[in-house]
């Protein structure tokens, strides 16, 4: 669990993250391959939110570290954090768009800082990432004139703005109809196969957990920490976990 | 996270005689890396008049990303405009799979006249008809309220009682710091600029006269007023405005809770209330700031100066200086609560609803400060 191999993308090492002075998840170690699609799975308020904003540079955590590509993330410089984290695309749970701006803008916007694209090349990458969610034509919209999944579906444009090497995404299909989220499912496995992106997600969505994740961890917030890893199928398998069963058979699984 | 320089793009654009086109993409085709646009086509399409058939080679690409792909959304687009015929199953599987999901998205009907022009007599009406609107908004507010008063005194207007307590704290023993401030400097400046005058007559005792008479009719209520409206009316503005971005007022409706009664009612009784207690509290306290210039400055006595202040101090003065701070009281909860309510769903309304609420209210401050001296005087108060 140690060595760090070539094609590990992420590994979290003995992480501890707490609020105030009550430990949320304890020595929690994992790795993330290069082309993984990397679900986090629990119960809501297991704190799989909180382990990404770990992950994405927003909250330090209390003890351990996490590598990317073995780069230390947290015993680094800010400049050295930042710079990795320019490889990041992030959805967050709740959108978080930029509310006076409209979605052409909110997609933009990083492109407009990190790139030197022309403006048409901008608008045209714009116009494709929100096409590629199913948003064609909202470019005018402004969050608060869309519906929650169709704000979701934008803040994933946004995240992908940069065709960046790391997507993180949370809850991504929580709120979305079958159709587009089966079309996110879609999405991610392109942009896994032809960018080369490393893509994690916390979801609950069993269907997209069975068919696009191909590793996992479960969390288990009663003794903070991960109680089981792996492929999910294999881990429904192999699993005597009854928590872990019950969580991917919605309890539907009889013996 | 791979920083090593990559291979450039190349387009090789060549002709094959029988009206047939090759593009030969070969290389990294990534956004970062200046790529081609889509005029380079054009041109060379220009070029031969007589081109129907577009082929794409893209046996020598390499590596690419978004850059490539809007690059051909461009392209096809382009050779559907000008009817040539292009065969996008020569495209590597990514990128066909990619384009795929971006062409089978549902488009939404774009507007259908977004290039319609406005004439200036419409600009004219739809400017004075927003104008009515917002006008007509305030009269119906100001009901609303009247209406949430009546409800209050027949006892059925909901609201927590210990969210009132909360408000009377914030608009009232946390402004007495910045009221004892104020109001202390402003008698002190009054009393300074009276001393110039007074002296040159020998008559420094009518100091405390100019300073009592000035504070508590005019200075104290508008001082007052004007940090309140910048303190806790904008506070009000920005928190309704928020909860109106996060919903939180329609899941009060949905409760069948008016957002009136719940939200507008305490944040008005306690700046209605409070202000008149703040304005009398600014009055002491402006009497003293001049106090101190007559006694230390001016070396009047103490009981002299006490006396004369006494003496100039008629109840009807101190009884409109507390009207005038009730109304400002109303205008501010009304000018700021209304902003809130009316808010937009962005954090930049939030901020105008915020600044528009200041602004209003200290105009409205000024207004009626101007209008009470017109009617006082008329009456001879
Ligand atoms: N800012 C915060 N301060 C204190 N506790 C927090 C904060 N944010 C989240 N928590 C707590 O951390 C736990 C995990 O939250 P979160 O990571 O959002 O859960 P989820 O797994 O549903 O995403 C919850 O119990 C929550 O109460
Ligand atoms: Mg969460």
């Amino acid at each position: 669990m140690c060595a760090v191999s070539d094609d590990v993308q992420i590994s979290v090492r003995k992480m501890d993250m707490r609020y105030r002075h009550e430990t949320l998840l304890k020595d929690l170690n994992f790795d993330v391959h290069t082309q993984d699609v990397f679900v986090i799975m629990g119960e809501s308020g297991c704190g799989k939110s909180t382990l990404l904003r770990h992950m994405i540079g927003l909250t330090r955590p209390r003890h351990g570290d996490i590598f990317y590509q073995g780069k230390s993330f947290w015993h680094c410089g800010p400049e050295q954090r930042e710079e990795m984290m320019q490889h990041f695309g992030v959805m967050y749970q709740n959108g978080a768009l930029w509310t006076s701006m409209t979605l052409v803008e909110n997609v933009a916007l990083p492109l407009k800082q990190f790139t030197t694209l022309t403006r048409r090349k901008i608008k045209h990458a714009v116009e494709f990432k929100l096409a590629l969610v199913g948003l064609d034509g909202y470019g005018d919209y402004y969050p608060a004139e869309l519906s929650g999944g169709m704000r979701k579906r934008a803040a994933i444009a946004r995240a992908m703005a940069l065709d960046p090497k790391i997507l993180f995404f949370d809850e991504p299909s929580a709120g979305l109809d079958p159709i587009n989220s089966k079309r996110l499912d879609e999405l991610l496995l392109e942009l896994r196969d032809n960018f080369g992106a490393t893509i994690v997600v916390v979801t609950h969505e069993l269907d997209s957990i069975f068919s696009i994740a191909n590793n996992s961890i479960f969390i288990e917030p009663k003794v903070k920490s991960i109680i089981g890893r792996g492929n999910p199928k294999k881990l429904l398998e192999t699993t005597d976990n009854p928590k872990i069963i019950e969580f991917l058979t919605r309890g539907e699984r009889y013996e | 996270m791979d920083s090593k320089k990559s291979p450039k793009w190349s387009l090789d654009i060549t002709t094959i005689d029988a009206g047939e086109m090759c593009l030969q993409l070969s290389g990294t085709w990534k956004m970062r890396a200046n790529l081609p646009d889509i005029d380079i086509i054009k041109k060379s399409l220009g070029k031969h008049t007589n081109i129907s058939k577009l082929r794409i080679d893209t046996s020598a690409l390499k590596t690419w990303d978004t850059g490539l792909l809007t690059f051909l959304r461009d392209l096809h687009r382009l050779c559907e405009a000008q009817h040539i015929d292009y065969n996008p199953e020569e495209l590597p599987k990514g990128v066909q799979s990619l384009l795929l999901l971006a062409e089978e998205a549902p488009e939404k009907y774009r507007h259908l006249f977004s290039s319609h022009r406005i004439s200036l007599f419409e600009k004219v009406g739809t400017e004075t008809l927003k104008i009515t609107a917002i006008i007509m908004g305030i009269i119906i507010f100001v009901g609303d309220i009247s209406l949430s008063l009546y409800r209050l005194f027949l006892g059925k207007a909901r609201f927590l009682i210990s969210d009132l307590i909360l408000f009377f704290q914030e608009a009232g023993v946390y402004a007495l710091g910045i009221v004892t401030l104020i109001n202390f400097l402003v008698g002190l400046i009054l009393a300074y600029i009276g001393a110039v005058q007074l002296s040159q007559f020998g008559a420094q005792i009518y100091i405390a006269n100019l300073v009592s008479i000035g504070v508590i009719r005019e200075m104290a209520p508008i001082m007052t007023a004007i940090i309140m409206a910048g303190r806790t009316g904008a506070a009000y503005a920005a928190q309704l405005g928020t909860m109106q971005v996060n919903e939180e007022i329609d899941a009060l409706r949905t409760l069948a809770i008016r957002p009136m009664d719940f939200l507008v009612l305490p944040r008005t009784l306690a700046l209605v209330l409070m202000l008149p207690l703040l304005c009398l509290y600014g009055d002491l306290v402006g009497i003293m700031g001049g106090g101190i210039i007559g006694v230390f400055v001016l070396k009047l006595s103490i009981l002299r100066y006490s006396v004369q202040t006494l003496s100039s101090i008629s109840i009807a003065d101190v009884f409109l200086g507390i009207t005038k701070s009730a109304v400002f009281g109303i205008l501010i909860a009304v000018a700021s609560c209304h902003r809130g309510m009316k808010c937009g769903r962005s954090a930049e309304a939030v901020g105008k609803a915020t600044t528009s609420a200041v602004v209003t209210s200290l105009v409205l401050i000024i207004s009626a400060d101007a209008l009470f001296a017109v009617f006082t005087n008329a009456l001879g108060i």
